[in-house]
């Protein structure tokens, strides 16, 4: 029961230093973050939040992202010494998904 | 939020303020290959103002509205989800997409952002397993996906074939219904190792259902469905490849590739290798822990979809495996003697199936629909002295009329049959005076033809997500065990969006396979004395739950669930260690036999990305065996709880995961030293990175590295009466690391 102890007390442990570790990563930067929310008229399913999912945060300079499918829109965390709207934009459209930002009113 | 597990919606919007009274909109349909076009004469309702209109032919419609209301429209089509859209104030256009059902059946529930969640919609409560559920745990295969879930336990069937076999509300997986996209799979000589044959990177989601669900797909659930729901046709993912390997050198790679053709056909095709090339013996017993194996399995599925609404799903599935089990110094090729115990067997299978919906009327609101499904299943196997081949050609169909009279109320009628050939040939051999294996007796079971045949009705109420009935009646002939009548019920009401009951009852049969189901009787030095005349097995399951949505946590979405369930068996075939030493000995059930399952489920999201999800069950599970009366049956786990935290970074780059369970006691048989198995607790843990069209993950499995100490009794002496090898009750595996990748492509 000990060595099971030992183990499940470092296991959780690890996950989360290495989870505080990411998550520090992450926000170095914050100050420089900017938001944008674009439209994306033809993100029609599923298949599609998970495509988009899967590849634009690995564009440059995008910090944080969220899909909604309801809404066909996605906001974008990003660093703007990075990256721009418009290379977003350009991004979204490489994907199959031409982007209009929604400016709030 | 939970309307997008069911619907593809979106709005657009024309004005905000709206300069006229009228309501207009457009309702499109999103085809196979993911473009869209309008949808003529769908039916669209205006909820509050309680009116209904048809699309024209340009998929457009109109509504005279009242001022200020609240405007929420649902556009529907058989065949197709519903969607729904609730205007903004000032609103006056609306576009409705709907998308081709991926089954013919009308409820799919298929979510990807959480990893097990309970539905909110379905009639039965389901529990759904997603891919990010599935990805949690490296899962190897199906046996391995249920590892979060308290309702699914799995077990090793023997401590010699590595097969494995579920166990839901406390009974054997044999009184489990396993669907493939509604197709009966995994019955008969293709059970005992089904589980391995579904590879778990071929799967989307799975649904399990607990209790006696839908009469639609047969007779046979009687603790619950599981329906496997595998990659699709329509997924724009052109190559999927995920590659495995683990510490004790088991190798898997996996191939997916959804490809669309045109508009109208699309195919995936799917790809398994595995194998096991160590014969580790962790717990120097002298015999494998898991055999030494070998598996190819690949699939291709097809789906058509016309212009006029007929949608065609076709495909078949091949596989090979081969497993060398036993004594260490047993290899493949080589003869067991007196010294030398060891088992090989070899599993060959194949099946191939149809599947057409036909629209009658322009609305879809009636349609026909056929299933079609051939299987061919060849064991040849022995087990020391035991040799049993079996070979078994089954096929199912399955004609079935829907008619939805409006959304409200829908039924279906069908007519469905079911044969089964089960050629089984099962001998005990002995050795002759020079040590060679000789097999003279005649076959101890020569296996059976069966069929039945059966006409169904289901009608469904719904009322949106706030109620709906599910009631079902079956009555079917069969050859042997003559009519069969089962209704079944299944209720839920929603008091508030936040408080969900459900309720169910229902009748199953099952027409046991007395080897097959249970394999491992082969290997043991005991005489098996079968039952001559099996009855068919005849089981009422009676459940209720409810779901209490709380708002707490990040999103306000924590759930806690309470279940009971209750199987009461007519007749089943018992399968008896207890009643004499020397023997194995199967026979009709003669008293009582029944199972209480109670089950709690809790859930909450802490913080954003930081998801905990408990669960508990205990299970009181007996049977009236023969000079014993009634006991609980034996090496059956009362109770399990589960503890799973998860957390992700932003964009889900890095994954961590953690599961912890607590497996509770089994009696165990005098002849075991009686008493109680250990409680005992397993971890798991694994770290996901993504990188672009990249995942990669590292994990282990029963982290506490515990197993169950002498996991075959009498070890040393194979061939002696004592040897037993079935009488598992707990890991038989130590600590398990793993790394694996999986590389998606994307259209």
């Amino acid at each position: 029961m000990k060595t099971i102890s030992k183990i499940l007390f470092i296991a959780i442990a690890a996950i989360f230093f290495l989870s505080a570790n990411a998550d520090a990563q992450d926000k170095k930067g914050t100050k420089k973050e900017v938001q944008v929310t674009f439209n994306l008229p033809d993100m029609s399913c599923h298949n599609c939040v998970n495509k988009l999912e899967a590849k634009m945060p690995h564009e440059k300079g995008v910090r944080d992202l969220k899909v909604t499918l309801e809404g066909k829109t996605i906001w974008i965390s990003f660093d703007e010494t990075k990256t721009t709207k418009e290379e977003l934009a350009k991004a979204l459209a490489k994907l199959g998904y031409p982007a209009k930002e929604v400016v709030k009113k | 939020m939970k309307k997008n597990l069911f619907t593809i919606l979106l709005f657009t919007v024309a004005s905000m303020y709206a300069a006229a009274q009228n309501i207009t909109g457009t309702v499109m349909v999103l085809k196979a290959g993911g473009e869209s076009e309008p949808l003529p004469f769908a039916s669209v309702y205006w909820l509050e103002g309680k009116l209904s209109a048809e699309a024209n032919e340009k998929g457009e419609f109109t509504f005279r509205a009242k001022g200020n209301s609240k405007i929420s429209l649902v556009a529907a089509y058989v065949g197709y989800t519903k969607d729904t859209v609730v205007l903004a104030k000032g609103e006056t256009n609306a576009l409705l997409v709907l998308k081709q059902e991926n089954e013919l059946e009308a409820a799919r529930v298929v979510e990807r952002q959480e990893g097990n969640y309970l539905s909110r919609i379905t009639p039965m409560k389901t529990e759904v397993i997603t891919t990010a559920g599935l990805n949690k745990m490296a899962c190897c295969n199906l046996a391995e996906s249920f590892e979060n879930s308290a309702s699914v336990t799995v077990g090793y069937s023997d401590a010699i074939t590595g097969a494995r076999q579920i166990r839901l509300l406390g009974l054997s997986g044999v009184y489990t219904q396993m669907l493939d996209e509604t197709r009966p799979v995994m019955r008969g000589v293709a059970a005992p190792f089904g589980l391995s044959y579904i590879s778990g990177q071929w799967l989307e989601s799975i649904q399990i259902a607990k209790g006696p669900s839908s009469v639609v797909n047969g007779l046979e659930a009687i603790t619950g469905q599981i329906n496997l729901e595998h990659r699709k046709p329509t997924a724009e993912q052109p190559l999927f490849l995920n590659l495995f390997l683990g510490s004790s050198l088991r190798t898997e790679a996996n191939v997916s590739s959804s490809l669309q053709l045109n508009s109208k056909l699309s195919t995936v095709i799917l790809g398994h290798f595995s194998t096991d090339p160590q014969g580790h013996d962790g717990n120097h017993d002298g015999f494998k822990d898991e055999p030494v194996s070998v598996q190819f399995n690949f699939s291709n599925r097809w789906l058509y979809v016309a212009d006029n609404g007929v949608q065609l799903r076709f495909g078949f599935k091949a596989l090979s495996d081969d497993r060398i089990a036993g004594m260490n110094g047993f290899k493949k090729g080589i003869e067991i003697t007196p010294e030398l115990w060891g088992s090989e067997i070899k599993n060959k299978g194949l099946n191939g199936y149809a599947k057409l919906g036909v629209p009658l009327n322009e609305s879809n609101s009636k349609n026909i629909a056929a299933i079609v499904d051939y299987s061919w299943h060849n064991m040849n196997s022995f087990f020391g002295l035991n040799r049993y081949n079996a070979n078994q050609n089954s096929a199912f169909l399955n004609l079935m009329f829907l008619s939805e009279i409006n959304p409200n109320h829908k039924y279906v009628l069908g007519l469905s049959a079911q044969t089964d050939n089960f050629d089984e040939d099962l001998s005990k051999g002995a050795f002759n005076p020079s040590g060679v294996a000789t097999y003279n007796t005649p076959s101890l079971y020569p296996g059976r033809e069966e069929w039945s045949a059966g006409a169904y009705g289901e009608y469904t109420y719904t009322n949106g997500e706030k109620a709906s009935v599910v009631a079902g009646l079956r009555l079917d002939k069969n050859n042997i065990h003559g009519w069969l009548f089962a209704p079944r019920l299944n209720l839920k009401y929603a008091f508030a969006d936040e408080l969900v009951v459900r309720a169910s009852a229902g009748r199953g049969f099952r027409s046991p396979n007395q080897i097959s189901d249970n394999l491992g009787i082969l290997s043991t030095g005991r005489e098996v004395i079968l039952e001559e005349n099996p009855d068919i097995e005849d089981a009422w399951t009676y459940g209720a739950n409810f779901t209490v949505y709380m708002p707490f946590g990040y999103n306000d979405k924590a759930s806690l669930s309470f279940d009971y369930f209750r199987t009461d068996f007519n007749s089943q075939l018992l399968v008896d260690q207890e009643r004499d030493l020397s023997k194995i000995w199967f026979y009709n059930l003669d008293g009582k036999s029944f199972t209480n399952t109670y089950q709690a489920d809790f859930s909450v999201e802490p913080f954003e990305r930081f998801t905990i999800l408990t669960t508990f069950r205990y299970t009181d599970s007996r049977a009236d065996y023969y000079g014993q009366g009634l006991v609980e049956r034996p090496l059956m786990n009362r109770f399990k709880g589960v503890f799973n935290v998860q957390y992700a970074t932003r964009m889900n780059k890095w994954t961590f995961d953690f599961t912890a369970q607590l497996n509770g006691p089994a009696r165990l048989p005098e002849f075991m030293g009686g008493g109680e198995s250990p409680v005992y607790p397993m971890f798991y843990a694994q770290v996901t990175k993504k990188f672009r069209d990249l995942d990669v993950y590292v994990g282990g499995e029963n982290l506490g590295n515990y197993r169950q100490p002498h996991a075959i009794m009498d070890a040393d002496n194979p061939y002696g009466t004592g040897f037993n090898s079935t009488l598992v009750w707990g890991p038989l595996m130590g600590m398990k690391l793993y790394a694996g990748l999986r590389f998606t492509i994307w259209k």
